[in-house]
């Protein structure tokens, strides 16, 4: 019994250390959400591809509850959701893309299955990008991609 | 040997539990909705096999869509542990009031010992019954300020008329509502004064609808250079 507890000690000890050079010589653990561009839905894309479009050409879109998007809404992005009357948040959009038009919509919500940001990426594509000239695209991972790429 | 027996009866216990499994009929129910009807529900039936199974939670992930297991115990709560051979329904009640088109919508259950959930989905069409085509006119700058048109077309079996509409803009962007067919179809016809300079414009409709949705409608206008960067196509489209 006592032999057994020992082991099992020296067995914690060896695996915490092991555990910490590691995290010391390789870094901290990747928190990225992963993603596959090869396998994603279609009109869905990954964080990383963004990053290789000109920040310039996209409008960010929330489509989290507006306390969410007040609290960590990606900097200059428009709030148009499903849980609030479209044609109230619609204009603000418009306007955005009227007033400063960019060639990239990409919209965001909170998880995998929440359905949102889908849904508002059909509405804003079947409504206006047709005229307007850009694509809507759904962030792969919503805002735990962007949370995860700021760790 | 204690230790083996406590080992051993672990590991039993879960393959025991990854034995045991809701098995449903569908993941994924499609509902055509009626323009008037407010609420739907989807239905997704299911069979539990192998040793019983434990319903962890059954959370919708929009507060639009309510969830519910039945059939419900003697006071009403939700059952949440099934035995082998039972059957039972989930219930996705969904609330159509703020949704046009195609909309996916679904509940989260997760089942004990089971590391992913399941997500059950509730496809709901909701008919656009006053259409815009388009819902957006655009002159590039410095084109021909040509008139274009925005056909207002009623998808209903009772006519709905345009009570009243206004313009935000009317200085750059005059505009004519004409009635094609009073309640059916009207056309809005804009021509802008001046295409030289960039310019934005909204035209907003109210109708006679008795549905909350459909009182209202917006039309959009845009005088804007042509985009120099051609859209990226990175993504899969």
């Amino acid at each position: 019994m006592k032999s057994f507890i020992i082991a099992l000690g020296s067995l914690l000890v060896l695996s915490a250390a092991a555990g910490l050079i590691t995290w010391k010589v390789v870094g901290a653990p990747d928190r990225a959400i992963s993603c596959d561009p090869e396998s994603l839905p279609e009109h869905h894309v990954c964080l990383s591809t963004i990053r290789n479009w000109p920040e310039d050409a996209i409008l960010w879109v929330d489509a989290r509850p507006r306390a969410e998007w007040e609290k960590n809404g990606v900097k200059g992005s428009v709030l148009v959701n499903d849980l609030e009357e479209w044609f109230d948040l619609e204009p603000e959009f418009m306007m955005q893309m009227m007033g400063n038009p960019r060639a990239k919509v990409v919209v965001y919500c909170n998880q995998a299955g929440c359905g949102s940001s889908k849904y508002v990426a059909n509405q804003l594509r079947e409504r206006h990008a047709g005229t307007l000239d850009f694509e809507v695209h759904v962030l792969q991972g919503g805002i735990k991609a962007l949370l995860a790429e700021g760790k | 040997m204690n230790y083996f027996n406590a080992t051993a009866l672990s590991l039993f216990g879960t393959i025991m539990s990854l034995s045991a499994k809701m098995v449903f009929e569908t993941k994924l129910v499609v509902i055509e909705a009626n323009p008037d009807e407010i609420f739907v529900t989807g239905e997704f039936p299911f069979e539990v096999t192998g040793d019983g199974e434990t319903i962890i939670s059954y959370d919708a992930l929009c507060s639009c869509l309510a969830g519910r297991v039945e059939p419900l115990l003697p006071d009403r709560s939700a059952k949440l542990n099934w035995k082998a051979g039972e059957k039972g329904v989930i219930k996705a009640r969904f609330d159509t009031s703020r949704f046009l088109g195609t909309v996916d919508k679904a509940i989260e259950l997760k089942l004990e010992g089971e590391k992913d959930p399941i997500h059950l989905i509730v496809r709901v069409n909701v008919p656009e019954l006053v259409q815009l085509k388009p819902s957006t006119l655009k002159w590039d700058k410095g084109s021909e300020a040509k008139e274009k048109v925005i056909k207002v077309k009623i998808n209903h079996t009772e006519p709905i008329k345009i009570l009243s509409h206004a313009g935000n803009n009317e200085k750059s962007y005059p505009y004519e509502l004409k009635t094609i067919k009073e309640g059916w179809e009207y056309e809005i016809r804009v021509k802008p004064t001046d295409t030289s300079q960039s310019g934005i414009g909204m035209i907003s409709l109210r109708t006679d609808s008795k549905i909350g949705k459909f009182k209202r409608a917006t039309a959009y206008v845009t005088t804007k250079p042509k985009l120099k960067m051609k859209p990226l196509t990175e993504a899969r489209e």
